[in-house]
């Protein structure tokens, strides 16, 4: 599962420490318009190669974010197969959503800054 | 009938709850049973060997699943503090360390022994209890141990003209050198709870 080549390796956990911190906050963009359900929050993640990860530890990422008051769930009936948990914002999601969209674009001005901006020294 | 009763998928499901089993049976209930769900959903009625395959490999290794259902825990969170965080202090023994260790200079009045004896318990508390930080014990025992080199070393110089006055400087100091360092003692403890 872990590629073999180190440099890869290095690039996985940078991505994976990056992921920890915005990844709840991805599936609750997800939720913004509407409910979803399990699967179709995991394919739309899956479907952006940097929130790729093992679908199953989104799971109990949801299930925190159910504890958590932030999203709520409900099972329904589908006609083409099993019933299937979806998802919805609640208002305590909505406001974590925003806080965060509003502290993102500052936060990756920043990091930009520190990666682009000539500092002299070494270059 | 779905396909979350093929053989790959209750193996998996099985070594999922394995390795979850450090979550209240409540929690692993539910991963599991949203494993399933999502295992329903994504393999289908069909249970076509390499769909039910590809689904497991995509959801990925029941040690991940376990390792994030575990960082997501408010308990392990809270565990991983208390790791860190230091023991509730122990009042008590604290505050028999430094008064020990403030009253040799009085003990010394009594007699030797009673000092040695009120020294040697007090620093053996002092250094066995991990309430100080180094600096504080190696302080403290400083002061304490300074104190009878003190006395002595100021009753041998004013051996010549020993009155009222340098016998009362001289137990002063004795005195004074050991409360200061139980001071900073008790002043080094975390405010009680």
């Amino acid at each position: 599962m872990v590629p073999g080549e180190a440099r890869s390796e290095a690039t996985g956990k940078v991505a994976s420490q990056l992921r920890k911190g915005v990844l709840e906050y991805c599936v609750l963009a997800l939720l913004r318009d509407g409910p979803r359900y399990g699967v179709e929050i995991l394919d739309e993640l899956a479907a952006v190669s940097v929130m790729t990860t093992s679908q199953g530890t989104i799971y109990p990422l949801l299930s925190r974010l159910r504890r958590d008051g932030l999203v709520d769930t409900e099972l329904r009936e589908s006609a083409t197969g099993p019933a299937r948990r979806y998802y919805t914002l609640t208002t305590p999601g909505r406001t974590a959503l925003a806080e965060f969209a509003e502290s993102w674009p500052r936060f990756r001005d920043g990091v930009d800054h520190f990666l682009t901006a000539p500092h002299g020294g070494s270059a | 009938m779905t396909g979350t009763e093929h053989p790959l998928v209750t193996d998996y499901l099985s070594t999922v709850e394995r390795e979850a089993s450090f979550l209240p049976a409540g929690r692993r209930e539910e991963l599991l049973a949203d494993l399933r769900e999502h295992l329903a959903v994504a393999v289908g009625d069909e249970q076509d060997p390499q769909a039910v395959r590809t689904a497991l490999e995509r959801l990925g290794s029941p040690a991940a699943i376990a390792a994030a259902a575990r960082a997501e825990e408010p308990e392990a969170a809270a565990a991983a503090t208390t790791a860190v965080a230091p023991k509730p202090p122990n009042r008590t023994r604290h505050t028999i360390t430094a008064v020990l260790i403030g009253v040799t200079g009085f003990a010394g009045i009594a007699g030797s022994l009673p000092s040695a004896a009120a020294l040697i318990v007090g620093l053996a508390l002092l250094w066995t209890s991990d309430a100080w930080d180094r600096d504080t014990k190696v302080l403290a025992t400083a002061l304490t141990v300074a104190t009878p080199v003190v006395v002595l070393l100021g009753a041998f110089l004013l051996s010549g003209r020993f009155g009222v006055m340098e016998l009362l400087a001289v137990l002063a100091v004795g005195i004074a050198l050991p409360a200061t360092a139980a001071v900073r003692l008790l002043r080094a403890l975390p405010k009680a709870a």
